[in-house]
C-alpha cells in the first residue's frame, strides 16, 4: 500500500504542476498541459483499482480480485456504451 | 464567473468535499450555476473538482490505512451499474423532480448524520498500529481513532447497504452529480462503519465514477481545458488541506459537520427547485 501511495503522490505533484501550466502558461503549451493533467485525472482511479486487483489476486483474495476486475470490466462497458451513445 | 472566484470556489468546495466525503461537485456546480456559469458547462467542472479532490486525498489516506478499498470496490461495482442504467434513463425524470428528490435524500442523511451521539465503535485496547487496515476476504478492518487508540469495523447490514449505493448510483447517472453525499450516508448510517472510513472509502470511489464521466465529457467536447486546469489546480490544494483537517477532527465533529453541509445542501435543492 505503500508503493500505490507513492505512486498517488506523484501523480498528485504531477496532475498539479501541469494543472498551473494549463492555467496559466498561454498558447499551445498550455493547453497541451491542461490536457495532460486532465488525463492523470481519468487514469489514476483506474490504475488504483487495476493495482489493488492484481494485488489481491497475488495474495489469493480471489474473491476480491474478481470484483475488482468485474469493477474494471463495468468501466470498461460503461465507457464504451457512453461514447457510443 | 473570473478566474479567481472561480479557483476560490474550486478550493473550498474541494475542501469541504474531501473533509465530509461528499466529492465536491454536489457543492461547487450549484454555486457555479447560481453564478450564471450554464448547468452544461458546470457539469465537467463539478467532475474535475471531485476527481482533483479523490486524487489530492489518496496519498494520505493510503499511508494512514483509513480506506476500505475491497467495500469501496465491491460497492462501487453495484453504484456503477446503477449509474449507467440511470444515465441511459437520464431524461425520464423531470430535472425539478429529479433536484427535489435529491434534496429530500439529503435532508434524511442530514437528519440521521446529526440525530446519533458520541462514537458507535468503541477502542479496543489489546489492538495495536500493526493491525490497522483492511482485513484480507472481509468486509471489515481496524484504523486508527487516535494516538494509541484502535477501533475495529465490520461493514454491516450489506444489502441494505447496496439498496442505498444502487440509489447513489441511480440518482448519479440520472442527474450528473456524484453520489458521495448519499454513499457516505449510507456506509455510515446503514452499514455502521466509521464515519471517517465512510468518508475515505467514498472519496476513493468518486474518484473512479468521476474518471469514466469525464472520459465522456471529452470526448462530447465538453470541457473548457483553461478552466478545467484551474479547478483541478485549485480543488488539488483544497482537497489536500481538506483531508488533513479529517485527520484531525473527532469523528462525531465530522459527522455534525456532514450533517450541517448536508441540510444546507437538501435545503437549496428543495427551495430551488420547487
Amino acid at each position: 500500500m505503500q508503493r500505490l501511495a507513492g505512486l498517488m503522490q506523484i501523480a498528485l505533484v504531477a496532475a498539479f504542476v501541469l494543472a498551473l501550466g494549463g492555467a496559466f502558461v498561454p498558447g499551445s503549451a498550455g493547453h497541451a498541459s491542461g490536457v495532460a493533467c486532465i488525463v492523470i485525472l481519468i487514469v489514476t482511479p483506474v490504475v488504483r483499482v487495476g493495482w489493488l486487483t492484481t494485488s489481491w489476486a497475488r495474495s489469493g483474495d480471489r474473491r476480491f480480485a474478481l470484483l475488482g476486475g468485474g469493477l474494471l470490466l463495468v468501466l470498461a462497458v460503461g465507457a464504451v456504451i457512453a461514447f457510443l451513445k | 464567473m473570473n478566474p479567481v472566484e472561480l479557483a476560490i470556489a474550486a478550493f473550498i468546495t474541494a475542501g469541504i468535499g474531501a473533509l465530509g466525503g461528499l466529492g465536491g461537485a454536489i457543492l461547487l456546480v450549484p454555486v457555479l450555476v447560481l453564478s450564471g456559469v450554464s448547468a452544461r458547462d458546470a457539469a465537467p467542472l463539478g467532475l474535475i473538482s471531485v476527481a482533483a479532490g479523490s486524487l489530492a486525498a489518496a496519498p494520505h489516506q493510503l499511508r494512514a490505512h483509513v480506506v476500505n478499498h475491497r467495500l469501496g470496490v465491491s460497492t462501487e461495482i453495484i453504484s456503477s451499474i446503477a449509474a449507467l442504467g440511470g444515465a441511459l434513463a437520464s431524461g425520464v425524470i423531470g430535472q425539478s423532480v429529479l433536484a427535489v428528490m435529491l434534496g429530500v435524500v439529503a435532508l434524511v442523511a442530514a437528519f440521521f448524520g446529526a440525530r446519533r451521539k458520541g462514537i458507535r465503535n468503541l477502542p479496543d485496547p489489546s489492538l495495536t498500529t500493526s493491525d490497522v487496515g483492511e482485513h484480507r476476504g472481509s468486509l471489515s478492518g481496524v484504523y486508527q481513532l487516535d494516538e494509541g487508540e484502535f477501533v475495529a469495523y465490520r461493514a454491516r447490514r450489506v444489502p441494505s447497504g447496496l439498496l442505498g449505493m444502487a440509489s447513489a448510483g441511480l440518482i448519479a447517472g440520472l442527474s450528473g452529480v456524484s453520489g458521495g453525499f448519499i454513499k457516505t450516508p449510507t456506509t455510515s448510517e446503514v452499514m455502521q462503519v466509521p464515519v471517517k472510513v465512510a468518508a475515505a472509502t467514498t472519496t476513493f470511489t468518486v474518484g473512479i465514477t468521476s474518471a469514466v464521466a469525464l472520459l465522456v465529457y471529452e470526448a462530447q467536447g465538453r470541457i473548457v481545458v483553461s478552466d478545467a486546469a484551474l479547478v483541478a489546480a485549485a480543488a488539488l490544494v483544497g482537497g489536500t488541506l481538506g483531508v488533513r483537517l479529517q485527520a484531525a477532527l473527532p469523528p462525531p465533529l465530522v459527522r455534525k459537520s456532514l450533517s450541517a453541509v448536508l441540510l444546507v445542501i437538501g435545503t437549496l435543492l428543495i427551495v430551488k427547485n420547487l
